[in-house]
């Protein structure tokens, strides 16, 4: 009867005949999908990012005293700068209990007034002997090991170039390298050997306006690296029985406290899909059936000149699905916008790091949520479609004059 | 000079959207150097030699002000606008300006490097919506300009 190119026209003309409801319709299935990606989009991002940032960090558990547990876990998520030193000689024992392969310390120290930039950041330490987190880094892409008074920059400290000088604490430091995004605190830090920490912090009586007292042997935490088979589980218990007073940090743990932070979030959101969803059933079969009644003269004229049953019933239900299709990527694009554009505004305000999910995740999930609004409208027109199909042509003009 | 009736409003939304681009930066979208309730003591860059200079998104503030009376003047001659060549021009001009609207805080002059400073997680995101607003208004008033013609 007609090509698919016609056939679009002409549900696309029949859809722009009745802009409005069209546009409330539409407005409706954006809030449903643009509701239920802007959940999925901060979940997996805030996951994405926080394994991310322990991958960065190389380390299978982070071991801290109990009373810095939080400040720890500030600048892993959400790089909130913290200082914090304790005597390396209480963490002694980590390298000998079963299932710890690498052990190491980092000092986590903050800045006052950086060079790049007027807010304190995070500065972390690490042992140049018994380093295994950022020295793998070196050798792939830096191909050499840190010379004396290089530091490796986060990804959003972007103040310094590679190269250039960058101040702390009135010592002068060379941009050596910048780290890839992760979306977390790792990326608002600025990684030091921990030779020129001290170094630093012995000049900084004469150099910065605020001393900073740190002696070599006083660390803020001891990375982990587990052997091969250990559960990452057993050997926390282990460390905490061992070593009482400390908390052990781990990439589920963090996950956990993200989900946490966010549930209100994610949950007010998928609230409001869900309430609009069980709302869009019923409205959107009242619309169809409304177009079917008020189309009646037409649907008639269309069957007179030799539509069949079938085209009726699949120009409503494509009308339908049309609408809802156009609902959910204007959704997404919203969802994603919104995320996109006050990414900052969000990760500050939640307390939560993001690191954009793979684009195939997205697709998918993507995909799930238009398969969802494709079936939440046909089921609505169902009826209505059904009805209009099996009008009479001729009582169907006679009603529709009316 | 002949006013088209039908260019009042796209006129007036350009000139809205100019004027918040000028302003917000200074006042409701405040950079690190505005002194606000969060940020009472504003953010500046200290240099060695102790002089107090504003930071990447000052600069940037700076520059918006420029960019802002352009698209309001830009609303001006939308009003004035005689023929649909002259409206398309304009409205090439508009998405232009709207692109160095947000080109000025993400490519040339930038904002702060940290993503925890006001510049960054306020002013930036509502030059940008401005900016994207200001495409899209500009956009419109091409695609329709048969419709805005006198």
């Amino acid at each position: 009867m007609m090509d698919n190119l016609r056939y679009w026209q002409f549900i696309w003309r029949n859809i722009k005949r009745r802009s409005f409801r069209n546009i409330a319709t539409i407005l409706m299935f954006s809030v449903v999908a643009g509701s239920m990606l802007g959940a999925y989009f901060l979940t997996e991002g805030a996951g994405n990012s926080a394994r991310a940032g322990m991958d960065r960090l190389g380390a299978d558990l982070l071991i801290v005293p109990e009373k810095y547990q939080l400040e720890t876990d500030a600048i892993i998520i959400t790089g909130k700068p913290s200082t914090f030193f304790f005597n390396s000689s209480a963490l002694d024992g980590v390298i000998s209990i079963a299932g710890v392969e690498r052990a190491a310390p980092q000092t986590f120290i903050a800045t006052l007034n950086a060079g790049c930039c007027a807010l304190p950041t995070q500065l972390i330490a690490f042992n140049s002997t018994l380093d295994f987190t950022i020295k793998p880094w070196l050798d792939i892409e830096l191909g050499r090991p840190l010379k004396k008074d290089e530091v490796i920059l986060g990804n959003q400290i972007k103040g310094g170039e590679v190269g250039q000088p960058i101040i702390f604490y009135g010592h002068e430091f060379t941009v050596a390298g910048i780290l890839q995004v992760t979306g977390t605190g790792v990326d608002q830090s600025v990684f030091i050997q921990d030779q020129d920490a001290w170094e630093m912090a012995r000049d900084s009586a004469r150099l910065a306006w605020k001393p900073l007292t740190l002696k070599p042997g006083e660390i803020s935490a001891v990375l982990v690296k587990l052997a091969p088979d250990a559960d990452a589980q057993e050997v926390a218990a282990r460390i905490i029985d061992a070593i009482p007073g400390t908390s052990v940090i781990s990439s589920n743990y963090l996950a956990r406290k993200i989900t946490d932070q966010l549930s209100s979030t994610v949950g007010s959101l998928y609230l409001t899909a869900g309430a609009v969803t069980v709302v869009s059933i019923p409205l959107i079969a009242t619309v169809s059936t409304l177009v079917a009644n008020e189309r009646k003269r037409e649907i008639g004229l269309l069957r007179m000149m030799g539509a069949k049953k079938g085209f009726v019933f699949r120009t409503i239900i494509s009308e339908a699905l049309f609408l809802a299709i156009i609902g959910t990527v204007i959704g997404t694009i919203v969802a994603a916008g919104i995320i996109l554009i006050f990414n900052n505004m969000i990760v500050i305000g939640l307390g939560i790091p993001f690191l954009w999910p793979s684009l195939d995740k997205m697709l998918v999930q993507v995909w799930v949520v238009m398969i969802a609004a494709i079936a939440i409208s046909g089921l609505s027109s169902l009826y209505p479609a059904m009805v209009a199909s099996r009008l009479d042509p001729y009582e169907a003009i006679r009603d529709g004059q009316k | 000079m002949q006013l088209s009736k039908k260019l009042i409003i796209p006129a007036i939304i350009v000139m809205l959207l100019g004027v918040l681009v000028a302003v917000g930066p200074w006042t409701f979208a405040p950079v690190c150097e505005v002194h606000t309730a969060e940020n009472p003591n504003g953010l500046w860059v200290v240099t060695m030699a102790n002089k107090t200079l504003p930071m990447p998104c000052g600069y940037s503030a700076r520059a918006e002000i420029g960019v802002g009376a352009g698209i309001a003047i830009l609303g001006v001659m939308v009003l004035l606008a005689s023929s649909i060549g002259i409206i398309v021009a304009l409205g090439a001009m508009g998405a232009l300006l709207g692109g160095l609207t947000i080109a000025l805080p993400t490519v040339l002059t930038k904002t702060c490097a940290l993503a925890s400073h006001p510049c960054n997680t306020l002013t930036l995101p509502v030059l940008e919506l401005l900016g994207i607003g200001l495409i899209g208004a500009s956009l419109g008033i091409i695609i329709f300009r048969k419709k805005l013609k006198l």
